[in-house]
């Protein structure tokens, strides 16, 4: 009995101080927005190496947006591909070097889907994490010159 | 908000609608792009938030009439905490509205109303002493304030999230964009303004899907009067007609930019638009009443 009370404490603490991790992570990937103002939706994720999630968001003509993932410094560099709404690649980290945020001048109000991936195989990182949070912040600012 | 109402049908809510999407544009979509469209196991649609809503009305420069908004004082008649979590979002949008639009003393008046209502939802370490005094500090700051909103909604978003509260996030988000499109429809203009108000609505259009589908997903009951009034409000957008240009894709990868261009133009006939405002200022006042 006493066991099964102290295996629940410590899922309670893991469970805690993962979320703990995850909402200090995100909060730095807006504050690594600046000086793009922060869109208000936060979106935080716990993938596991292989594992995607996507994020169906408008982006608004006239307006430069700046996305950032964050895996922070356990899960190591993070794919990130841009769709469109006919589902049609239009942006693939991969081809910059993985950067880890990128800009976009948008043209015309539209819905887009932003697929964030953990690889597989990340070089250089720490190998024995399976699974980790991810950050995805989202910021704006007028499109003028 | 990547918090999910009930997590396993994701996957194949997405894998229809990508199937739908290869039979009517199979000549763009290449095999590769459906597979690793299908591979993401988590799904999230997304709505614009209180502080992009009132970001999408200033860009109307509309004049707007702070009556339109919903009372501060009405904090007493929300007894349920779905109701509530509905007018919280509604207040983060009147918050935000108020705040960007340099409307400091009714900003403040805002503050105190979603204060209580999140307090009434037990949703801790958000309206914090600090929060409170860093807006009267910043009120002549609209900046400054419009950021300590959108934080406060993130800090409400996150709490929500890490104690499985889906129902009430899913609540809060939907009432604070009916509130958006309510203050959009609800204002007297020119007819110049008045397009350009009724182009904000009709991009909209997905929104509404969004919404839909979060709400869906929830399969909570507590959704099924609003999901209603939805899916007939979704029924009267059919008629908006939105004609999107092709995107010109123009990567400049030494500024890390990449131009998305391309134009929309938003169709909508006067029959539609008086549909919609009738039916968007009667589900917003079932959520205020």
């Amino acid at each position: 009995m006493k066991k099964v009370f102290a295996i629940l404490i410590l899922y309670g603490f893991t469970f805690c101080a993962q979320a703990q991790n995850c909402n200090r992570l995100a909060k730095r990937s807006v504050k690594n927005l600046e000086p793009f103002r922060f869109n208000g939706s936060l979106n935080k994720v716990l993938l596991s190496r292989g594992e995607s999630a996507e994020l169906s968001l408008i982006l608004r003509g006239g307006k430069k947006y700046r996305i950032l993932v964050d895996g922070g410094n356990v899960m190591g560099v993070l794919s990130f591909k841009i769709y469109d709404r006919h589902k049609t690649l239009v942006f693939d980290n991969s081809k910059h070097d993985m950067a880890q945020y990128w800009d976009f001048n948008i043209g015309a109000t539209q819905e887009y889907h932003i697929v964030v991936t953990y690889p597989i195989s990340n070089e250089g990182y720490n190998d024995v994490t399976t699974r980790g949070c991810v950050a995805l912040a989202v910021g704006f600012l007028d499109n003028s010159p | 908000m990547l918090l999910a109402c009930g997590g396993d049908d994701k996957e194949t809510a997405l894998t229809s609608d990508v199937s739908s999407e290869i039979l009517l544009e199979d000549e763009i979509i290449s095999a590769k792009q459906i597979k690793e469209l299908k591979n993401a196991s988590k799904v999230v649609y997304t709505l614009p938030s209180p502080v992009e809503m009132a970001d999408i009305l200033k860009e109307t420069e509309a004049v707007y009439d702070v009556y339109i908004l919903n009372d501060p004082d009405a904090v007493d008649g929300y007894v349920t905490d779905f109701k509530r979590a509905m007018n919280l979002g509604v207040y983060f949008t009147d918050l935000s509205f108020t705040s960007l639009f340099d409307y400091a003393q009714e900003a403040m008046r805002f503050m105190g109303a979603a204060q209580t209502m999140s307090d009434e939802l037990n949703i801790q370490g958000v309206f914090t002493e600090d929060v409170m005094m860093r807006i009267e500090e910043n009120m002549n700051d609209k900046d400054s304030l419009i950021d300590i909103v959108g934080s406060t909604y993130m800090d409400t978003d996150l709490y929500l999230q890490d104690n499985e509260r889906p129902v009430i996030a899913k609540a809060i988000l939907a009432g604070a964009w009916l509130e958006g499109l309510y203050i959009a429809v609800s204002l007297k203009t020119d007819s110049e303004q008045e397009n350009q108000i009724w182009k904000k609505v009709g991009e909209q259009k997905p929104a509404l899907g969004n919404l839909v589908r979060l709400l869906e997903d929830c399969k909570d009951a507590q959704f099924d009067s609003l999901l209603i009034d939805l899916r007939s409000l979704v029924k009267t957008f059919e008629a908006v007609k939105l004609d999107y240009q092709p995107i010109e894709v123009v990567t400049d990868t030494a500024s890390m930019r990449t131009n998305l261009g391309g134009d929309l133009n938003v169709l909508i006939d006067k029959k539609t638009s008086n549909q919609i405002k009738s039916q968007i200022i009667a589900l917003r006042n079932s959520i205020t009443k």
